[in-house]
């Protein structure tokens, strides 16, 4: 009889923590799914130009008032006339709530991390470019525009700053080349993020 | 004879109308649209057509997730802006209405396969991906079981970059509608119960 006993008191354990799973009364370990637009301004010396991507990320809430973005973005900008360049962003961002109560807009502030690979190409030709890999931090605030429970719109402005090596560019004739050492890159991202709510995880 | 024609479309939509009203919550529903597009871009003096279609899933009664595909099929100006133009986006939409109409508009970031047609001197233009931006307002008619109207208005923003002047803005906008198809793919009921409890959160 004792392990029939061991057996019904290892079902009743177990239905009781699927109940509880549903019956989560926190926002933590709500997890989201979501695609991003992205519109920036990146900084490369005197290149300074506008740049326009699309992404994706999901999201992942610690704590009420403490959540995280993990994300990519695939960006694509102009060199002035003679080149592109192609930046494919992999990160994450850390979000904290100010405020206690959920609305219908909750403002937030955040910071994190980030990888990215760099590609210039010269316009007509293609085979001439140059790829970079570099770190970076960001930081910056957004508001979450609640539609319903489960679904938002997000909207954010960050600043991002890359350590990466240091690229000269010249033109007439159009050449790349890393003359050694590191520099600082900066991007003025804006993001409008699509999310929803897919589960909880506890 | 015309008495005869609005007998039989008064009939046509009593029928369909007396369905429609079956279809109760949207949520769970799933759709397919397929069409012909007439598009007309916005810096250039192209009107391209496209073969298009997306899929949408209600995953709430006022919020569904949307994925729309894009082919160029021809251009009703000789020697048009474009030369291929495939593209794909994937977002979401909110939605208002009632069981019978449907009004949404959708916001889809994605990526284009593209080709401009201009001619340069002395450079040949590749295929290119680049990413882009596509906002969509739909009217629907659910009329009957399983199918619908509709008639969407999309514009689709995106820059072919790397010509020999710089960029090439091949953003459009496009018209089109059709017959599309619905079916239910998750239990109306269980959905309900499932949002009672996440509204109580």
């Amino acid at each position: 009889m004792k392990p029939l006993r061991f057996v019904i008191l290892l079902f009743c354990l177990s239905s009781a923590g699927v109940s509880a799973q549903s019956d989560s009364l926190t926002s933590a370990g709500q997890i989201s799914v979501g695609v991003r637009s992205s519109w920036g301004l990146v900084y490369e010396h005197e290149w300074n130009r506008a740049a326009f991507g699309s992404g994706a990320q999901f999201r992942l809430r610690f704590s009420e008032k403490v959540n995280s973005d993990w994300f990519i973005d695939y960006l694509q900008g102009d060199l002035a006339d003679i080149a592109k360049r192609t930046d494919v962003h992999i990160g994450w961002s850390v979000l904290y709530y100010p405020l206690n109560k959920k609305t219908i807009l909750q403002p937030y502030l955040l910071a994190g991390h980030c990888f990215e690979l760099l590609r210039i190409s010269e316009n007509t030709n293609d085979a001439n470019f140059v790829t970079r890999k570099s770190a970076s931090v960001q930081a910056g605030a957004g508001v979450h525009l609640h539609l319903t429970p489960r679904a938002d719109i997000s909207f954010v402005a960050q600043y991002m700053i890359h350590f990466g090596t240091n690229i000269n560019v010249t033109d007439n004739p159009v050449t790349f080349t890393k003359p050694g050492g590191i520099a600082l890159q900066d991007h003025i991202l804006l993001h409008v993020s699509f999310n929803y709510q897919i589960a909880d995880l506890w | 004879m015309v008495a005869r024609i609005l007998n039989i479309l008064f009939f046509i939509l009593a029928v369909f109308l007396h369905d429609a009203s079956a279809q109760n919550s949207k949520a769970g529903l799933i759709r397919f649209n397929a069409g012909l597009a007439q598009g007309f871009m916005l810096t250039h003096d192209s009107r391209p057509l496209f073969v298009d279609g997306f899929a949408e899933y209600f995953i709430e009664e006022k919020i569904s997730i949307k994925g729309t595909c894009t082919q160029l099929m021809a251009d009703r100006i000789e020697d048009g802006m474009l030369k291929s133009y495939t593209g794909i986006s994937f977002g979401m939409a909110w939605h208002a209405g009632n069981d019978l109409h449907d009004f949404s508009i959708a916001m889809q970031p994605g990526v284009v396969y593209q080709r401009p047609g201009l001619i340069f001197i002395n450079h040949v233009a590749e295929p290119k991906l680049a990413p882009s931006l596509m906002f969509t307002a739909t009217y629907s008619l659910f009329f009957s079981n399983p199918f619908h109207f509709y008639i969407s208005v999309s514009e689709n923003n995106s820059f072919y970059r790397g010509a020999p002047d710089g960029n090439i803005n091949t953003s459009w906008i496009s018209i089109t509608g059709g017959l599309g198809w619905h079916v239910r793919i998750m239990n109306k009921e269980q959905g309900r119960m499932k949002e009672e409890v996440n509204t109580e959160h």
